[in-house]
Formats: C-alpha cells, sequence, structure tokens
C-alpha cells in the first residue's frame, strides 16, 4: 500500500489533489463530512423518500406483474374520515398536555441537580436519574402495568390503607398512559434542562437575592428566561417523541386513548395491499408535527442578539 | 501503556469490513438455503422443544424458528421479501390463508409427499380451509375457537354474549376488534360470515358500518381492546377484566393453570377456524419442510403436546386420548357448544374481512 502511494506521487493528478488536500479547507471539510452526510441520506432521507413515493402509489405490496397506478386518495382519506381526524387530534392534544406535563414535573429536579446539589453530587445524580432508561421502554411498561393493574402494588396499597372504592381504574386510560410517558420522555428533557441551568451565572441569583427579590421573582425573572432555550429544545424533543409513540400507548392506553401513530401501525399491520394509506398518514403525521414544532420554536426560542 | 491503532491497520481492517459488508447478502442468502437447515415462522408452542430437540438429533436438519405474534406480520414480513423469502414455512390462520394464496406467498402442498397425511382427522384434512382452486395450501394442525371467557368468581354461568354490551359491566370487558366484530354482527342480527351478502357489496358494507357504529357506542364499556392472547390471560389474571372474547387456547391455559375462569360459547354462535404450516413460494429447503411437516404428523404425541403448549385442540389423531380427564374437560367442548360454532367461510372471508378491517381502524380511531 505504502508502495502504491509513493509510486502515485509520480502522477501530476495525484500531486494537484494532495496539493489541493493540504491547501483547501473546504476540501478537507467534505472529506471529513462525507461519511455522516451519506448516513444521513442513506438513513434518514432515503426511508422517507421511499415512503412518500409508496404513499403515492394506490396499492402496495404490489401483486406480482403488476405496475403501481399513482394517487392521492390515501391522503384524501385522512380528510374524508373523520374517525381518522379524532385520532389526529387527540395526539397533538396529548402530545401538548403531556409536554407541559413533564416540563413541569422535570424543571425542578434540573434544577437542583444543576444549582442545589453539591457539584461533585450532580454526576452521581444525573445517573441516578439516567439509570432506568438503561431498560427498554417495553420492560418500563410492563413495570407500569404491575404497579397500576386492579390488583397492582399502588390498588393493593390503596386497600391496605383503608381507602374507599377500591380498586381504582388506574390502566389502560389516561392516568397510566400520561404516566408511562412523562416517565419515558423525562430524560429528553432533563438534559436540555440541566445544560441551559448549569450555565446561570449562580453569583446572577445571589445578586438578586441580596436585593430583595424573593423565590419566584428570581424564578420568573432569571431563571425561566435564562434557561428557555434548554425549554424549549426539551419541549420540542418530548413533543415529536410523543406524538411518535406506538408501544407505551399499546400497552398502557386504553380504548379511548389511541393515538394516531398506533392507527398507522394498526393499518401497517394488516394482512393487505394498505402500506400507502399507512405512508400517506406519517407523511401527514410527519409534516403537521413539524410544523407544529416549528411555530412552537418561532414563537418560544430566544433570539440572538446580533454582536457588532 | 497505551495501545495505539496504526493507520494501516484501519485502513486493513476497514476494508475487510466494507468487504463484508457487501458480502453480507450472500452469506446470508445461503444461509437460508443450507441443505441442513429449515427455516420456519411460527406462533408460540407450535413447535414444542421436546419435539424440535428430537428431530434435529434425528434428522440432522437444523431448525431456525422466528416467533411471530399474528398474520398481518407474516404477510407483511413475506410482501416485503418481495419473492426471495427468508423462511420456508409460515403459520397461516384457515380464515387468513386465501390472502397468502391470493398473494403468490404460499406454495401448494404435495400430499404424496407426506406419508402421515392419513394421520390428520378426516374432517380437518379435506376441509376447504386448507384447499382453494383445487389445491391443498397447508398441513392442519391446530383447531381454535372463539368464545366467551369469564371470572367464575364475578359472574354466575351466562350463556349469552349481552353482558359484554351491559352497562354494568363497564370497564370489565376486553376483545379483539376484529375477531369479536363477526360476532357482533351475529349478534345484532347479520351475518358475521358474509354468506347471506355473497356479491352485494352494499348491503355487506351497511352491515358493517351499523356493527361499526354500534360498537363505537359501546366503546366506553370496554377496558380495553388487545392483540394478543397473553394480554388477555394478563388482565384476568390482574383482575383488569372479568369478560372477554377470547380464542380457545388462551381460555384453556388460564382455566388449566388454576385461575377461576370459564369457557363457552354463547348461544348466538361463536367462531372457529384452524392453525397450519404452509410451505412457502420458491422456499430454499423444500426438501426439509417436507421431512419436518411428515415428522410433526408422525405421532399423536406431538399433537398432544402442542395442545398443552398452546391450549387449542390437535388437528391429528389419537390426541385427545393422550390428554389427562381434566384437560379434556377444559379443551374439548361439548357437542351443544361445539354445535354453536360457524366455520369460517373461506369463499367470502375475503370480501368481509377486507370491510371489517376498515371498520376496526376506525373504532380503534375513534
Amino acid at each position: 500500500m505504502t508502495r502504491l502511494l509513493v509510486h502515485a506521487r509520480d502522477f501530476r493528478a495525484y500531486r494537484a489533489l494532495l496539493e489541493l488536500h493540504a491547501r483547501a479547507g473546504w476540501f478537507r471539510l467534505s472529506i471529513v463530512a462525507a461519511l455522516p452526510v451519506a448516513w444521513i441520506i442513506v438513513a434518514n432521507l432515503a426511508p422517507l423518500v421511499q415512503m412518500a413515493m409508496i404513499s403515492l402509489y394506490d396499492r402496495y405490496p404490489l401483486a406480482p406483474g403488476t405496475e403501481p397506478q399513482f394517487t392521492l386518495r390515501h391522503y384524501t382519506a385522512f380528510f374524508g374520515r373523520p374517525l381518522y381526524l379524532t385520532a389526529f387530534l387527540r395526539t397533538f392534544v396529548f402530545g401538548t398536555a403531556v409536554t407541559a406535563l413533564t416540563l413541569v414535573v422535570v424543571f425542578p429536579i434540573a434544577f437542583y441537580i444543576s444549582k442545589v446539589a453539591a457539584p461533585a453530587r450532580r454526576t452521581r445524580l444525573l445517573l441516578l436519574v439516567i439509570a432506568p432508561f438503561w431498560v427498554s421502554e417495553v420492560i418500563r411498561s410492563f413495570a407500569w402495568i404491575l404497579m397500576l393493574a386492579n390488583r397492582g402494588a399502588v390498588n393493593s396499597f390503596a386497600s391496605w390503607i383503608g381507602l374507599p372504592g377500591t380498586p381504582y381504574e388506574l390502566l389502560y386510560n389516561n392516568v397510566s398512559l400520561t404516566i408511562g410517558v412523562i416517565y419515558l420522555t423525562s430524560l429528553y428533557m432533563l438534559l436540555p434542562l440541566y445544560a441551559a441551568l448549569e450555565k446561570i451565572d449562580r453569583s446572577v441569583l445571589e445578586a438578586a437575592s441580596d436585593l430583595g427579590a424573593p423565590g419566584w421573582r428570581r424564578f420568573t425573572r432569571i431563571v425561566l428566561p435564562l434557561s428557555r432555550e434548554g425549554v424549549v429544545t426539551g419541549c420540542t424533543l418530548v413533543f415529536l417523541l410523543t406524538v411518535g409513540l406506538f408501544a407505551m400507548p399499546q400497552l398502557l392506553g386504553g380504548p379511548n386513548t389511541t393515538m394516531f401513530a398506533t392507527t398507522i401501525g394498526q393499518v401497517f399491520a394488516k394482512a393487505g395491499d394498505s402500506w400507502p394509506l399507512g405512508s400517506a398518514f406519517s407523511l401527514i403525521l410527519l409534516a403537521a408535527a413539524l410544523a407544529y414544532v416549528g411555530l412552537f420554536m418561532l414563537l418560544f426560542q430566544p433570539r440572538r442578539r446580533k454582536t457588532s | 501503556m497505551s495501545k495505539t491503532f496504526p493507520r494501516r491497520e484501519f485502513l486493513k481492517s476497514t476494508a475487510a469490513m466494507g468487504a463484508g459488508a457487501l458480502a453480507m447478502p450472500a452469506f446470508v442468502s445461503r444461509a437460508w438455503a443450507a441443505s441442513d437447515q429449515l427455516n420456519i415462522w411460527a406462533y408460540n408452542g407450535f413447535v414444542t422443544e421436546e419435539f424440535r430437540n428430537r428431530f434435529e438429533k434425528e434428522s440432522g436438519i437444523r431448525l431456525n424458528i422466528r416467533l411471530v405474534s399474528d398474520q398481518g406480520e407474516q404477510f407483511n414480513l413475506l410482501a416485503a421479501e418481495n419473492g426471495n423469502f427468508s423462511t420456508d414455512i409460515v403459520c397461516c390462520a384457515g380464515h387468513r390463508f386465501y390472502q397468502f394464496v391470493d398473494a403468490s406467498f404460499l406454495e401448494p402442498v404435495d400430499t404424496s409427499r407426506l406419508s402421515n397425511w392419513s394421520q390428520i382427522e378426516t374432517e380437518y384434512a379435506e376441509a376447504d380451509w386448507v384447499s382453494r382452486g383445487g389445491q391443498r395450501w397447508g398441513v392442519p394442525l391446530l383447531i381454535a375457537s372463539m368464545g366467551l371467557l369469564y371470572n367464575t368468581e364475578t359472574f354466575t354461568d351466562t350463556d349469552s354474549w349481552a353482558p359484554m354490551f351491559a352497562e354494568e359491566n363497564k370497564g370489565r370487558i376486553a376483545y379483539q376488534i376484529q375477531d369479536f366484530f363477526p360476532i357482533a354482527m351475529d349478534y345484532l342480527g347479520f351475518d358475521g360470515s358474509a354468506a347471506r351478502y355473497r356479491g352485494n357489496t352494499d348491503v355487506a358494507q351497511r352491515a358493517v358500518d351499523a356493527t361499526r357504529d354500534f360498537l363505537i357506542g359501546k366503546k366506553p364499556l370496554v377496558r380495553r381492546f388487545y392483540d394478543s392472547g397473553t394480554e388477555v390471560q394478563q388482565m384476568m389474571v390482574n383482575w383488569d377484566i372479568a369478560l372477554a372474547q377470547s380464542w380457545s387456547g388462551a381460555a384453556s391455559k388460564l382455566i388449566l393453570d388454576g385461575f377461576p375462569a370459564s369457557y363457552t360459547i354463547p348461544k348466538e354462535g361463536g367462531w372457529a377456524f384452524a392453525y397450519g404450516f404452509n410451505i412457502v413460494r420458491g422456499a430454499k429447503n423444500l426438501d426439509n419442510a417436507y421431512r419436518f411437516l411428515d415428522a410433526l404428523l408422525a405421532s399423536p404425541e406431538n399433537g398432544a403436546a402442542m395442545v398443552r403448549e398452546t391450549g387449542y385442540i390437535s388437528a391429528l389423531k389419537g390426541t385427545e386420548a393422550l390428554l389427562s380427564d381434566e384437560e379434556r374437560k377444559v379443551l374439548f367442548l361439548s357437542p351443544e357448544h361445539r354445535g354453536r360454532l360457524t366455520w369460517v367461510n373461506v369463499e367470502t372471508a375475503p370480501f368481509i374481512f377486507d370491510l371489517i378491517d376498515k371498520a376496526a381502524e376506525e373504532i380503534r380511531a375513534a
């Protein structure tokens, strides 16, 4: 190989290439970026393009010896059947509510770890919070089933301490699904929040305190504005994850909590040629979720000030 | 001491890995077609561990079993493989196998290559749910019914589907939508088999729409729409539900495990269907597939073992005699209840299931 490279120097074109490599930053950059860009194209964009194509076929998988016909009917089916729209709207309402709840639940935890806990303990505390995420989503869902079932831990405890009206219906409804999803997505809220809160200078908070600002004012005037970037990133991640959830709504949800992703999953799981319908629905969900998040970011993402 | 990884080694390794990745399809394809292998997609318990070990030892053929959860999963996997199938045998339900046949996924079964074909109960060997277009497309193995499973500590004996729609049972009911749909159609006075609607799509669509609207109206009573037998067992054990439409296998296993439950075919009727093994078109290990199927049919002991694993009734002759009294009592229906079962109509199934599948999506989404 080395000998080959030495001989290659005899060629003018190869020498020119080496010269370009040495001088042009963009050339080095494109070499470095080639693999990640290729990966994004192959792993992220190619399936989307394939799905967009399938969504325009009249049927798929195709029977042997048949050619696809192109149609938009799978997109119009979404608007033609109000029942699909119900699941679609439910998904967005649920996603928004869960995102807000996750923020409310996780913010104090992130604040405690980043600002209250001793620096030496922060890594351990973060590890403690992250530890449940080493277990898969499905197993954690089953753990919640054991907790919330009619004869599960929560109902057994409620019954043992003599609460009236037990067992409570905690499973297969919005209660179980909300608990499960917050548990599932909290990490994606925690890390951006922690990163944003950690950057806040402690002396700013101390100065506000010395000047007599009460806790709630320090929170609304300093902590919240300075952590806005983390809030927006966390909310975006949690919302996008929630609208796309499939397994957890299947396991913890009930008849009235069907999410649009579950509907799409059912369309694909059916034995038949209904992949175009599922693909069209997937793209509608993707486009709507991105538009929703885009609007959210437009409204809440802090503007970067120009430095001149 | 730090260990460095020389650039040359890195380049060599990368090149080797790249070449390996490029050659992978060839290796995988060869593995599918290896002469001492057989690739099977099956439900849990359909190939028992004892049979598998014995067969592998005696034949020298290694069984590569992929567990599947439903018909749709198998259909979509085969569709995605587009004729270059990675399996030799799939496991179709009798009322859905037409979809696999019509999609050209299956190979007709040459019964002359199965010396033990006669070991199958004649009633099942000749059934229309293994035949289509004058050819047999599968080897029937297990017979299932769909009936009512209920907790006997909560309910006294019931002989009707009516409790599944009663307000007082709100939050204690579960069913699998697609399978319960024909039962609900029958309950409402329509024809769940669609035999009456043959060739009359409008009438069938109206019956399906009316049933769909009825089930959407009753949706607040339902605790959960489930998908697999283990889910209904788990909900029963946790006392989350007390009533369910259930497959006989899940119900029998629960009762044999000692849970206070009973399984019945209500007077409005229930449904019966069969599971079998089917050979895929162009199976790469065709001879091994026939050897496997013939070995499976060879002894009623195999049938009894499958019954114990799955809770379904075997299609093999002589299996019943090998079961205990308790197993027979739980697994076998009385003649009266058997008489209430309707076999899924293979001719009308494609037509009615298309409508039901769509209605089921809408019920779930509503």
